[in-house]
C-alpha cells in the first residue's frame, strides 16, 4: 500500500484518452495526436507512467493457496449445515418418529373422525354427561332399530290396522293379532 | 407391505361405515321430540320384557311393513293416529 503513490494529474482534455491510450483501444489518429501531445506534456507523461506502474497492480489477481481452499469449503459447507439445522429443526424432533408417523398419525385421523361422528355437536353431551339420558345401545345400534322401536305400537296393530283398511275384503287375520296384550293399539 | 396397507384401508373402511351408520342413528335420536323419545325409550323396555315368540313375531310384521308400498304404510299410519287421538280424547273426557 505505502508504494502506491496518487495519480499524477493531467490534462484534463486528456484523461480518458490517455487510459484508452495505455489500453490501446482508440484510433490510428488518436493515438497520433496522443503522441505529440505527450512529447510536449510532462504532467500527462507522468500520468501514463503512472497508470503503467499502477494499472497491472489493480488488475493482478491473488495466487490463494490451496489450503485456503480447502478451508473455504469446510466453513461453507459448516455454514450451509448449520443454516439446514436452525431452518429445519422441527424436523430433528419428528426424526426418530418417521418410520411409525405416518401409520399412527393416520390412525389417529380415523379414530378422531370415528369420535367425531359418533359423538356429534349435541351426543357429545351424552357422552360428557352419560347420566343425563341413557339411550340402549341395541336403539342406536342403527337406523333400522330406532325406526323399529319408533313405530313399534303400529307393528303391533299392523293385521288389525289392515283389516279395517280393507273392510269389504274378507280381512284375514294375521299373526299380529296373536301378540299377548301388546297386539292392540296401546 | 402391501397387504398390510389393504388390511389398513380396510379397516378404516369398516370403522368410517359403522361411525356412519351410528352417526345416522344418532341424527335421527336427536331429531327426535322429547315426546317420541319416550316413546321409543318405552318400547323398548315392552320389548325387552316380551316373551322369545312374540319379539319374533313382532320382527317378522316389521319385515312385513317395510315391504309395503309407501302409500299404504302412510295410510295405515294415519289410520293409527286417527285412532289413538280418538282414544286420547275419550281418556281425557273420563
Amino acid at each position: 500500500m505505502k508504494n502506491r503513490a496518487p495519480l499524477a494529474s493531467a490534462c484534463k482534455q486528456y484523461e480518458e484518452d490517455l487510459v484508452l491510450h495505455y489500453y490501446g483501444e482508440n484510433g490510428q489518429d488518436e493515438r497520433r495526436k496522443i503522441e505529440n501531445h505527450l512529447a510536449d506534456c510532462l504532467s500527462c507523461r507522468s500520468f501514463l507512467d503512472d497508470l503503467r506502474r499502477l494499472l497491472p497492480q489493480i488488475t493482478q489477481i491473488e495466487k490463494m493457496p490451496q489450503s485456503f481452499w480447502d478451508n473455504y469449503y469446510r466453513q461453507t459447507v459448516a455454514k450451509l449445515a448449520d443454516y439446514e439445522e436452525r431452518k429445519f429443526s422441527w424436523r430433528a424432533f419428528f426424526a426418530p418418529m418417521r418410520m411409525w408417523m405416518v401409520p399412527a398419525f393416520g390412525t389417529v385421523v380415523a379414530a378422531v373422525l370415528v369420535v367425531g361422528l359418533m359423538f356429534g355437536k349435541d351426543n357429545i353431551k351424552l357422552f360428557v354427561e352419560p347420566r343425563a339420558e341413557k339411550i340402549p345401545q341395541e336403539i342406536m345400534a342403527d337406523k333400522n332399530q330406532l325406526e323399529f322401536f319408533e313405530s313399534m305400537e303400529i307393528i303391533e296393530a299392523l293385521g288389525k290396522l289392515e283389516a279395517q283398511d280393507e273392510p269389504k275384503t274378507e280381512a284375514t287375520p294375521t299373526d299380529s293379532t296373536r301378540v299377548s296384550g301388546n297386539a292392540q293399539i296401546v | 407391505m402391501k397387504k398390510r396397507k389393504m388390511i389398513a384401508w380396510v379397516l378404516g373402511m369398516f370403522l368410517l361405515l359403522m361411525a356412519g351408520q351410528v352417526s345416522a342413528a344418532s341424527d335421527d335420536w336427536r331429531n327426535l321430540s322429547p315426546r317420541e323419545k319416550d316413546r321409543v325409550l318405552r318400547n323398548y323396555q315392552r320389548w325387552q320384557n316380551l316373551p322369545s315368540q312374540d319379539k319374533q313375531h313382532l320382527r317378522d310384521e316389521w319385515n312385513r311393513w317395510q315391504q309395503l308400498p309407501e302409500d299404504r304404510r302412510e295410510r295405515l299410519k294415519q289410520r293409527y293416529n286417527e285412532q289413538r287421538g280418538n282414544r286420547d280424547r275419550d281418556r281425557n273426557r273420563d
